[in-house]
């Protein structure tokens, strides 16, 4: 079942185009990466999930419901740490922590306690005091003391050491074995690649790829490093290959997938001594799609 | 001198982001003088009328205890005397602004924390700061000069005046230099400097000028303004005391800087609970928590206030009583009772702004939450919109009129244990001070209509406030054009103490504000939250 469905959704901020067409399907029991550079229309898409902006046009489902219309009885179900943590200056973290958590519909107070520990917190300091990563885990907190089915995280390391960097991790690994459902939204690769079984791309407000990461890896290229007994030659010339480095006996590149075999078996001819290859990191990946320089790179 | 290392950086950046207040603050200031000036010049061109005029006011207690003792009936000693408490009280408010705004604000918002990294000294901020808001007050006392000189006041008397102003202001910056660094947030910094603004006026009306205790004038700096007396002695030897002060504060200030810590407060905070409070578990606990301390600052303000001006109320009428001069003004006002019912409808009618600079105040609440975020954490738990806004507004709402009535109560009883005419002072003034709310309401109304509209003009109800003080300014005294007087709600307030019938225009007034808000409520529903 989709807990997640937004189709051809569509934002304008006045005249300025935030969303252009954005689809998006996440099932339940999934943990849903959504990446993209600052700017790219993550959290305006978020925002529109949680009824805090209106969609110009498209379609929009959370559990089967508007978002927009039922926004209170939807926020019941769910659990949300925005991307930029503001907290009321003159309350304490902990006092945050139980305001929100009931609003949101009562939380276990073992629970609350293990999460403190988890995420050392001091619970006693006033929200104006505390340090970004500070209120970024006051609002990790209060979402994750929720038992709800859908958690929606807007770059929720942002400001974390990678102590709690993992620690975070491990409490959505934890969500996800039991059957949570969680959407991600980040720029950090390996976070994503950690955690996430399916992901979508979103750049200058369009999606612009969607799926797990086996078959984005598909789209991109593997990278070779070969060294050989007799020099290489006639490799720039070569179909597929981008990315050429090369000196004598050694050489390094990337190929394209459906390149590969055909790409081997050229270089067997001059005696492989050695031969490493690395699958396309996320990070390609997403090169790939936003930097222009490397775009111009390859075409050369 | 390290210290002071980026101090011209430092203000060229205070002049780039104030580039609209600042213009704007000076040039209310300077029109609101010479808007007075040009008015008495006009109306008052006679010597005989001026006279008469002087002769009226100088005679009615009421009058000295609230705005000091006339000291001449030229056209620029009436202006220095009109404007001297008000336009004080202003300068002063526009000093603490800039300088919290600039110096603590910064700090708190973590901002200076980058600044500071910088080749930029720690003394720095507080310098640019300082220096600026000294500029500010000066520009607008030269301008105020010319100003009057342009109207063929005396040119030096003319001078006087606005450094006069400029010094209350230059006083009440380096105090709050010194305030910025003994708390750890702006708000608290805010509220001692406005509690301090408070505090000096209450002591000036108890050693008003006519009293027992005049001596105590001395102890205020609304007290030195006003004895330097411009174009009436001119006595410049006062500026000393104010220059004096101004540097005592400043070295006090850079002082206190240079032992703390960036981000900490003289006063350090203590920690607080670990878990919130078993109520605080809806919008409406969650805004009363947000609210309280501002209530309950404007509470002890007001009861001050309220009890002092109703034990001055006492000396006030005692004197016109026991001065045979007065017997056909007491008998014109209808004896004892009216004199002092006089008193309190005058009393109420100059404060009633400020009711609604608390009510604008408190609606903003609804716009700082939203701009600053803290609102999309309550909103995206199962808490609507409109629960979250009608929370606030409550405040919004009954908070300034509670503040009225406690106001109203205190002086009651203050001017009732002494006189032994408990209930009846007492309602009357609850009854009169009452009618007072549905113009306090209707900035609620202006203010939530615009957050709920158009968010990002909602702090154009201070303007709008602005232009209503002046135009109530003018109407006290002159006799401006009905048309422009009718535009302001205060306008409309029936003076129950001085006689007047409730009538139907406050009713409008009532709906209006009722109107606004509903309208604001309605289009929070339809439109985007910021962020």
């Amino acid at each position: 079942m989709a807990v997640i469905e937004i189709k051809n959704l569509t934002k304008y901020y006045g005249k300025v185009k935030a969303l252009n067409k954005v689809d998006l399907t996440v099932n339940e029991g999934e943990v849903y990466g959504f990446i993209g550079p600052n700017g790219a229309g993550k959290s305006t898409t978020l925002r529109v999930l949680l009824g805090l902006l209106r969609k110009t046009d498209g379609d929009v489902r959370l559990m089967g419901k508007d978002p927009w219309h039922d926004a209170v009885q939807l926020h019941r179900d769910l659990a949300y740490v925005p991307g930029e943590v503001n907290l009321w200056p003159n309350l304490t973290g902990g006092e945050v922590i139980d305001l929100i958590g009931r609003l949101r519909g009562g939380f276990s107070n073992e629970r609350r306690g293990e999460l403190l520990n988890l995420f050392k917190l001091d619970p006693t300091k006033k929200c104006g005091a505390y340090s970004t990563g500070n209120k970024q885990k006051v609002a990790l907190i209060a979402a994750l003391v929720s038992d709800v089915d859908l958690y929606i995280f807007d770059e929720p390391t942002l400001g974390l050491d990678p102590l709690m960097e993992g620690v975070f991790r491990k409490e959505v690994k934890k969500l996800k074995k039991n059957g949570k459902t969680v959407l991600l939204s980040s720029h950090i690769l390996s976070e994503v690649e950690a955690l996430c079984n399916r992901v979508s791309i979103i750049r200058e407000g369009e999606i612009i790829e969607t799926g797990t990461f086996e078959e984005l890896r598909h789209l991109t290229r593997t990278s070779i490093t070969v060294d050989t007994t007799q020099p290489l030659t006639g490799l720039e010339e070569l179909s597929g290959v981008h990315n050429l480095t090369q000196g004598g006996t050694h050489a390094h590149f990337s190929v394209d997938a459906e390149k590969i075999g055909y790409v081997l078996k050229y270089l067997t001819q001059f005696g492989i001594k050695s031969l490493l290859s690395a699958p396309p990191t996320l990070e390609e990946l997403f090169m790939r799609y936003y930097s222009d320089e490397y775009a111009s790179m390859s075409e050369e | 001198m390290d210290d002071f290392a980026g101090t011209s950086v430092m203000i060229r950046l205070i002049l780039r982001r104030d580039k609209l207040y600042m213009p704007f603050f000076i040039i209310f200031m300077v029109l609101f003088v010479v808007f007075v000036a040009a008015t008495f010049a006009n109306l008052y061109s006679d010597e005989a009328l001026r006279m008469g005029f002087y002769l009226q006011m100088q005679n009615n207690p009421t009058v000295v205890s609230l705005l000091g003792s006339l000291l001449d009936p030229s056209i620029g000693a009436l202006t220095a005397w009109r404007v001297g408490f008000p336009a004080s009280l202003i300068i002063g408010l526009i000093s603490v602004f800039l300088m919290v705004r600039h110096t603590r604000s910064e700090e708190r918002k973590g901002r200076l924390e980058l600044i500071n990294s910088a080749q930029v000294g720690r003394q720095a901020a507080l310098s640019a700061a300082l220096i600026t808001t000294f500029g500010v007050n000066l520009i607008i006392a030269v301008l105020i000069g010319l100003g009057l000189i342009a109207q063929g006041l005396d040119a030096y008397s003319s001078l006087v005046l606005g450094l006069s102003l400029a010094a209350f202001g230059c006083l009440f910056a380096a105090i709050t230099g010194v305030a910025v660094q003994l708390t750890e947030s702006s708000g608290d910094a805010r509220y001692l400097m406005v509690g301090l603004l408070v505090g000096f006026f209450v002591v000036r009306v108890f050693g008003w000028d006519d009293g027992d205790y005049a001596w105590v004038s001395w102890l205020t700096p609304y007290g030195w303004v006003h004895h330097i007396g411009p174009f009436a002695g001119n006595e410049i030897w006062i500026f000393s005391i104010f220059l004096a002060f101004i540097a005592g504060s400043t070295a006090l200030a850079y002082w206190l800087s240079s032992l703390r810590d960036l981000g900490a407060g003289i006063i350090t905070q203590r920690p607080g609970p670990a878990r919130a409070s078993k109520n605080l578990r809806s919008p409406l606990a969650l805004a009363w928590r947000l609210h309280r301390g501002m209530l309950f600052f404007w509470i002890i303000i007001f009861v001050l206030m309220g009890s002092m001006l109703g034990f001055t109320a006492q000396t006030v009428t005692d004197m016109i009583i026991a001065n045979p001069q007065f017997v056909h003004l007491i008998l014109q006002l209808g004896g004892k009772t009216g004199l002092i019912d006089s008193y309190f409808s005058m009393m109420l009618a100059f404060l009633g702004e400020v009711f609604a600079f608390y009510a604008i105040l408190a609606s903003l609440k609804l716009q700082s939450q939203e701009s600053h975020k803290y609102s999309e954490m309550v909103l995206t738990s199962s808490v609507s919109r409109s629960q979250w806004a009608v929370s606030n507004l409550i405040f919004a709402v009954l908070a300034p009129a509670l503040v009225l009535i406690i106001f109203a109560l205190s002086i009651g009883l203050s001017y009732g244990l002494i006189n032994n005419t408990l209930s009846d002072v007492t309602i009357r003034i609850l009854g009169a001070a009452l009618m007072y709310l549905p113009a306090i309401w209707l900035f609620t109304g202006i203010t939530m209509c615009l957050f709920g509209l158009i968010p990002r003009l909602a702090s154009l109800s201070w303007a709008i406030l602005a232009m209503i003080v002046v135009i109530d300014l003018l109407g006290e005294f002159f006799d401006i054009n009905k048309w422009i007087l009718n535009i302001s709600p205060f306008t409309q307030v029936p003076k129950l103490l001085a006689g007047n019938a409730v009538d139907w225009p406050i009713f409008l007034v009532l709906t209006v504000a009722v109107m606004l808000i509903l309208i604001g409520l309605f289009g929070y529903q339809r439109r985007d939250i910021n962020g």
